[in-house]
C-alpha cells in the first residue's frame, strides 16, 4: 500500500463515502468477500488481514489463553448474580452460551484489536469510517487504531425511533471520535444519550443521496396497469431483538392491519395497484407468509418484490409502512408515506392509527392528488431538512471532507511495516 | 450518594401513613416534625409514661419499644382511640412483636403497613453485601427522575404495603385501644392492583427512566428479598384490560410513541436485557483490568444472548 488508506466497515452509509475517497486514499474492508463485492463495482480495496503477521496470532493466541479462562471463571463465578428473571436466578438459560460466545469470539475480537493497533503503528492508516460502531470486530479495530492516534468517524444509518427502546440500547454511545448524522432529528437522537453535541456534525446521510434524484414515474415502470400504485413495506426486526415472540407477533399484527386497510382502500377504487415491499432481510418463506395475508385480509397485491425500491417508490403514490428507515426514503424520494403506529418527526410521514378502518379512510384520501400537492411539497422540504440536513444529494461528499480533514490530524510516519 | 433520595421518600411515605391515624388531640413521639401536619402535640415529652392517661384521640410512636413503653403508649390514648407504632424490620420489637404486646395491652389490631422497601435499615440493603455501595448510588440515581420518584411512591402504596411486614425496613401497626361497646374491627387488606393502579402504573411506564427503575427492581430487589412474581408477565396482563391504556396512549404519545398492549412489556424485556448484558460486560472488564476496551467490543454480541435467554425465560409470551 504505497499511499495512506482508510479503513471502511462497509454498509449502506460508508459505501458511497468509500466511491468518494478511493480516488485519494487506498480502501481497506475487513473482510474479503467486500473485497470482492467492490472489485466488481469497480473499486480496489485491500483486506485488513493484509496488515496481519506471524507475530500477531502468536500474541493473539497468548492474549487468548490469557483473558479466556479468566473471563470464563469470572462468569460462572456472577452468573447467579447477574441472570435473573422474575425474582428467580436463572444462570442456567444464560452461562452456557455467554461461555461459548466468549471462548469462540475472542480471538476474533483480539485479532482487531491488533490489526487497529498495528496499522495506527503503521502510520499507513489515515482514518476510520465506520457504518455501525457496535459490532465486535469494528469496536475492537476502532479501540485499537484510535490509541494509536487514527481519528475514527461514525456514520449512522438506522433511524433510531423512540418507538421500543427504553433509552439503553447500545448504538447510544460514540467509539469513534465524530459522528456523522443525517439531520437534526439524529443529531437530537445521540445527544440525548449523552454523546457531547460538539462531536456531532450534520452532513445528510450518504446512503440518502440517491434518493434526491429520484424522478416519479408511471406504474407501467413496474409493468403493473394503470391506476394509482400503493406500496406497502413489511419489516423485519430480526430474531435478535429482545422479547422475539413479541416482536414477531407485532410485526405480523401491523402487517395484517395495513392489509385489511389497503383492502378496504381496494374496495373503494379497484384501480388502485398494492405492491408489497418486502424488508431485504426479511427470511425466504416472508413473501408466502405475507402473500397468505393478503388473501384473508381481501387485499389484491399486483406485485411482491424484495429488491427494486426505487422503481418502486418512483412509482408509487403513496407507500403504507411498519417502522422503518423507508418511511424516510420514501418522502426523500418524493412518495407520501403512512407510518403504521409510529410517529417520525415532520409532517412529510402520517402517523396511521392501529386500525383497519381509520388507517383504510387515511389511505384512500391520500392517494390521488397528495403526491402531487404543493402541501405535500412543503411537508417534504421541512421533513428531508429534519432527517437528512442539507437535503442536497451531496452527503458522500461532505463525509469524505470531514474523514480528509480528521485524516490531516492522523500521526503520518512510516513505520516500516504492515502490508506494503 | 448514600440513598437520601429514598430516605426523603420514605420519609414523606411514613408522614402520609401517619397522617392517616391522626386525630386531635394526638399526642406523637418522638416530637412531631414538619410534614405531619398541624398536631396537638404534648410538648417535649419523649417517654410516653410521662403522657396523661386516656388524654388523646391518638397516639403515635415512632420508635417501637418494650412492652412497658407500648402499655403506655395505650394507657395514654383515650378508649376507642387510636395507637400507631413504627416497628422497624430487623430490629426488635418487630411488627408481629408490637401487635402482640399492643393486644396484650389492651388493643385491637385494626392494620400493619409495611413501607420503605430499600430503606437504610431495609432487609434488601442488609443483603446486599459488598455491592450495596454502588447499589443504593445506583438507586439514588434514578430517583432524580420525577418520573421515577412517581413509580416509588406508587410501588411503596400498592405493592409494599401488601408484602409481608417482615421484606421493609419499616412498618405501621395501627390499632384501637379497647373499652367501647363496639369493638374495633380489622381493616381487610386494601384492594391491590386495581384498574386504577394498572392505568396508573402503565401510564409511568412510557418513561425511559422508568422502565430502567423496574429493570432494577426486577434484577436487584426481587431476588435479594426472593420476592416471585414476573412483571414482564404482569405488564402483558394488565395491558390486555379494557381501558387500561387510557393514560398510556397519552404519555406514550407526547414522547412519539404510539401505545398498544405489550409494549410495555417489551419495552421492560429491552431494558432487562440491557441491565444484563451491561452486568456481563462489567464482569468481564473486572477480570481483566487491562483489557476494558476488550470487553467492551463484547456488548452486542452479549446483548443477543441475554435477549435470547430471556426469550427463553419468557417461554414464547
Amino acid at each position: 500500500m504505497s499511499v495512506r488508506g482508510v479503513f471502511f466497515s462497509c454498509g449502506a452509509t460508508t459505501i458511497p463515502v468509500l466511491r468518494v475517497l478511493a480516488a485519494r486514499f487506498a480502501v481497506v474492508v475487513p473482510f474479503e468477500s467486500s473485497v470482492d463485492a467492490l472489485a466488481r463495482q469497480g473499486v480496489r480495496a485491500v483486506p485488513w488481514t493484509a496488515f496481519e503477521t506471524p507475530d500477531d496470532h502468536e500474541q493473539v493466541a497468548v492474549a487468548v489463553a490469557r483473558i479466556a479462562p479468566a473471563w470464563s471463571a469470572a462468569l460462572a463465578h456472577r452468573a447467579e448474580r447477574l441472570c435473573v428473571w422474575a425474582g428467580r436466578r436463572r444462570a442456567d438459560a444464560f452461562l452456557p452460551a455467554l461461555d461459548v460466545l466468549v471462548r469462540e469470539r475472542l480471538p476474533e475480537h483480539l485479532r482487531a484489536v491488533a490489526l487497529g493497533r498495528r496499522m495506527a503503528a503503521s502510520g499507513r492508516l489515515a482514518a476510520i469510517v465506520t457504518h455501525e460502531d457496535v459490532t465486535g470486530l469494528v469496536r475492537g479495530f476502532i479501540a485499537g487504531a484510535r490509541a494509536g492516534g487514527v481519528p475514527a468517524v461514525h456514520v449512522p444509518h438506522g433511524v433510531y425511533s423512540e418507538e421500543a427502546v427504553a433509552g439503553a440500547d447500545v448504538h447510544g454511545a460514540l467509539r469513534a471520535d465524530v459522528l456523522a448524522v443525517g439531520g437534526p432529528v439524529q443529531r437530537h437522537w445521540f445527544a440525548r444519550r449523552g454523546v457531547a453535541p460538539e462531536r456531532i456534525v450534520v452532513t445528510g446521510n450518504p446512503c440518502w443521496d440517491a434518493w434526491h434524484r429520484v424522478r416519479p414515474a408511471a406504474p407501467g415502470a413496474l409493468g403493473l396497469p394503470p391506476g394509482p400504485v400503493v406500496a406497502l413495506a413489511t419489516s423485519w426486526w430480526g430474531g435478535e431483538s429482545a422479547h422475539g415472540a413479541f416482536v414477531a407477533a407485532d410485526q405480523e399484527r401491523r402487517t395484517r392491519i395495513a392489509l385489511a386497510a389497503l383492502a378496504r382502500v381496494q374496495a373503494r377504487r379497484p384501480d388502485v395497484r398494492l405492491v408489497v415491499k418486502l424488508h431485504p432481510s426479511a427470511p425466504p418463506a416472508e413473501g408466502e407468509r405475507v402473500a397468505a395475508w393478503a388473501r384473508a385480509a381481501g387485499a389484491a397485491p399486483a406485485l411482491v418484490t424484495r429488491d427494486r425500491l426505487a422503481e418502486v417508490l418512483a412509482a408509487s403514490a403513496l407507500l403504507v409502512t411498519l417502522p422503518s428507515t423507508i418511511a424516510v426514503e420514501s418522502v426523500l424520494a418524493g412518495t407520501p408515506a403512512i407510518a403504521v403506529g409510529c410517529r417520525y418527526a415532520g409532517e412529510a410521514v402520517v402517523e396511521g392509527p392501529l386500525e383497519a378502518e381509520g388507517l383504510g379512510t387515511l389511505a384512500l384520501g391520500m392517494v390521488e392528488g397528495w403526491k402531487e400537492s404543493a402541501e405535500f411539497a412543503r411537508r417534504r422540504r421541512a421533513f428531508a431538512a429534519l432527517w437528512d440536513g442539507p437535503a442536497d444529494g451531496r452527503a458522500a461528499t461532505r463525509v469524505a471532507t470531514l474523514v480528509e480533514a480528521l485524516a490531516g490530524t492522523a500521526r503520518t510516519e512510516e513505520a516500516g511495516h504492515g502490508a506494503g | 450518594m448514600d440513598g437520601r433520595r429514598w430516605a426523603r421518600l420514605a420519609a414523606r411515605r411514613e408522614n402520609e401513613l401517619l397522617r392517616a391515624v391522626l386525630a386531635a388531640p394526638a399526642a406523637v413521639l418522638p416530637a412531631a416534625g414538619p410534614g405531619l401536619g398541624a398536631v396537638a402535640s404534648p410538648g417535649v415529652i419523649s417517654d410516653p409514661r410521662d403522657l396523661p392517661a386516656g388524654a388523646f384521640a391518638a397516639v403515635v410512636d415512632r420508635t417501637a419499644g418494650d412492652a412497658a413503653r407500648l402499655a403506655a403508649l395505650v394507657r395514654a390514648c383515650r378508649t376507642g382511640g387510636t395507637v400507631a407504632v413504627v416497628a422497624r424490620g430487623g430490629e426488635s420489637p418487630d411488627a408481629t412483636t408490637v401487635t402482640t404486646l399492643l393486644e396484650a395491652a389492651g388493643c385491637d389490631l385494626v392494620r400493619v403497613v409495611p413501607y420503605d422497601l430499600l430503606g437504610a435499615s431495609s432487609p434488601w440493603r442488609g443483603r446486599l453485601g459488598p455491592e450495596a455501595a454502588a447499589l443504593v448510588a445506583e438507586l439514588d440515581a434514578q430517583l432524580a427522575s420525577p418520573a421515577v420518584r412517581a413509580a416509588a411512591r406508587l410501588l411503596e402504596r400498592e405493592v409494599v404495603a401488601a408484602l409481608p411486614p417482615a421484606a421493609a425496613a419499616r412498618a405501621l401497626v395501627v390499632a384501637h385501644r379497647r373499652g367501647t361497646d363496639q369493638a374495633a374491627v380489622r381493616e381487610p387488606s386494601p384492594p391491590r392492583g386495581g384498574p386504577a393502579f394498572v392505568r396508573r402504573a402503565l401510564a409511568l411506564m412510557q418513561d425511559d427512566a422508568v422502565v430502567r427503575f423496574a429493570a432494577f427492581l426486577a434484577a436487584e430487589v426481587q431476588p435479594v428479598l426472593g420476592l416471585a412474581g414476573d412483571f414482564a408477565a404482569w405488564l402483558l396482563d394488565a395491558a390486555s384490560a379494557d381501558g387500561s391504556g387510557a393514560l398510556a396512549s397519552g404519555r406514550a404519545r407526547a414522547a412519539g410513541r404510539s401505545w398498544y398492549p405489550g409494549l410495555d412489556a417489551r419495552r421492560f424485556v429491552e431494558a432487562a436485557a440491557h441491565r444484563m448484558a451491561r452486568g456481563v460486560v462489567g464482569t468481564l472488564a473486572a477480570a481483566t483490568p487491562g483489557d476494558a476496551a476488550l470487553a467492551d467490543t463484547f456488548e452486542y454480541p452479549v446483548l443477543q444472548v441475554c435477549n435470547a435467554g430471556l426469550d427463553v425465560c419468557l417461554g414464547g409470551r
